[in-house]
């Protein structure tokens, strides 16, 4: 009797003790879900077009979500999942053209997918800062460096919190096997990146 | 002359049958050579504008066809034709039209999906009746491009058949789509 009640008390001990630091890792970095819903958040492109103007376009469909605390920005994180099929440069048959084999070949790749690894390069107080991360895109995983600015956080007024943040990285068409040619000054698409997270 | 009558074609449903042949034809190899040129191309942007502008003129004479077809007497099989042959050759003519009319209508499709519709050579725009989602429009693709091939397999058959009629069997089911039959009560069958 007296060994079960020993072992319950340890038992009940380790489960406190498990949920205390289970709540305290919690606490560490709040938990952000990207808005995409309320489209508060937005991931755009831009490519050279002949190499005289930009063509800009966007992913319509994605989600995502980060971990953020402003004292310990180097653990940050996030995770994004991008809908290929959802691109829109804002032109039918160019989106056709764009979703399948010469480009995204979206029926084999319809996602693609940014998971942070580490946060570089903290500047300004946490305000700026670099994300490296793998990018699947196109089946192929590579590394890239998503330059990150903090744009703004605090209480939203219909009782939540938010924290927003802009990030800008370069990506080269080649390095993800997608090699139509478009010209020499259209090997580079630029990706703009505008996320709003709403703390859970 | 212009009308159909029980011996044999006008000359309005023969002029609409060439016409359509030269524009399906021309759309189908256009299709094809379009889709394969790369960006740098003089027709990668000429191509598919006179494609489509060509499709929307083939789509407006497809329409006027049917309505025409649904208010002519059709000429009457030749007393040689068995059924057997009468048979084959009315499912060509309803495969053709139904193929035919998916290809122009995944057409359509294909360039409504943003909300802008297709113009014929920027004369005329056509209305955006329904614009499909990423999925539907690919899907649109994709029969669009069958679908045009079983055009031109079912269409060369039909074709071969009318030139095995004509010099095999030699009976007048060629000769009825190229000259408009008389319109007099004369009973002279010959030509």
């Amino acid at each position: 009797m007296k060994a079960l009640h020993r072992s319950l008390k340890t038992a009940v001990a380790t489960a406190v003790l498990t949920g205390a630091s289970l709540t305290s890792v919690q606490a560490l970095a709040a938990d952000y879900v990207i808005d995409a819903k309320g489209a508060h958040a937005s991931i755009n492109f831009k490519i050279k077009h002949l190499g005289y103007s930009w063509l800009t376009g966007r992913f319509n469909d994605f989600s995502g979500d980060f971990s953020y605390d402003p004292a310990k920005v180097e653990e940050s994180k996030i995770h994004v999942t991008i809908d290929t099929t959802s691109i829109d440069s804002n032109h039918a048959e160019r989106d056709k053209h764009l979703r399948g084999s010469d480009f995204l070949s979206v029926d084999k790749f319809p996602q693609a997918k940014f998971v942070s690894k580490r946060i570089t390069n903290v500047e300004d107080g946490g305000e700026e800062f670099d994300v490296v991360g793998d990018l699947t895109l196109h089946g192929v995983t590579k590394e890239i460096t998503i330059e990150v600015e903090k744009v703004g956080e605090g209480k939203d007024p219909w009782g939540g919190y938010r924290a927003g943040f802009e990030g800008d990285t370069e990506i080269r068409l080649k390095d993800f096997g997608i090699d139509y040619d478009l010209g020499p000054a259209s090997q580079v698409v630029e990706l703009e990146l505008h996320v709003e997270g709403i703390k859970q | 002359m212009l009308k159909d009558n029980a011996r044999g074609y006008g000359l309005i449903t023969i002029i609409v049958h060439w016409v359509s042949v030269l524009a399906i034809v021309f759309l189908f190899g256009l299709g094809l050579y379009m889709t394969s040129l790369s960006y740098y191309e003089p027709w990668y942007h000429k191509g598919p504008s006179l494609h489509v502008s060509i499709g929307l003129l083939l789509a407006i004479l497809t329409l006027a066809r049917l309505l025409w077809r649904l208010f002519s007497r059709s000429p009457d099989p030749l007393p040689n034709h068995s059924l057997l042959i009468r048979f084959a050759a009315t499912s060509a003519k309803v495969v053709l039209y139904a193929l035919i009319f998916t290809v122009l209508a995944t057409g359509y499709l294909i360039t409504t999906a943003e909300g802008k519709g297709p113009d014929i050579f920027g004369w005329v725009t056509f209305p955006v009746l329904v614009e499909l989602g990423a999925d539907n429009v690919d899907l649109a693709g994709e029969i669009h491009l069958i679908f045009a091939w079983a055009i031109i397999v079912v269409a060369a058959l039909h074709g071969l058949a009318a030139l095995v009629h004509h010099f095999v069997i030699r009976d007048k089911t060629l000769v009825r789509m190229l000259k408009p039959v008389k319109t007099s009560t004369d009973s002279h069958q010959g030509d």
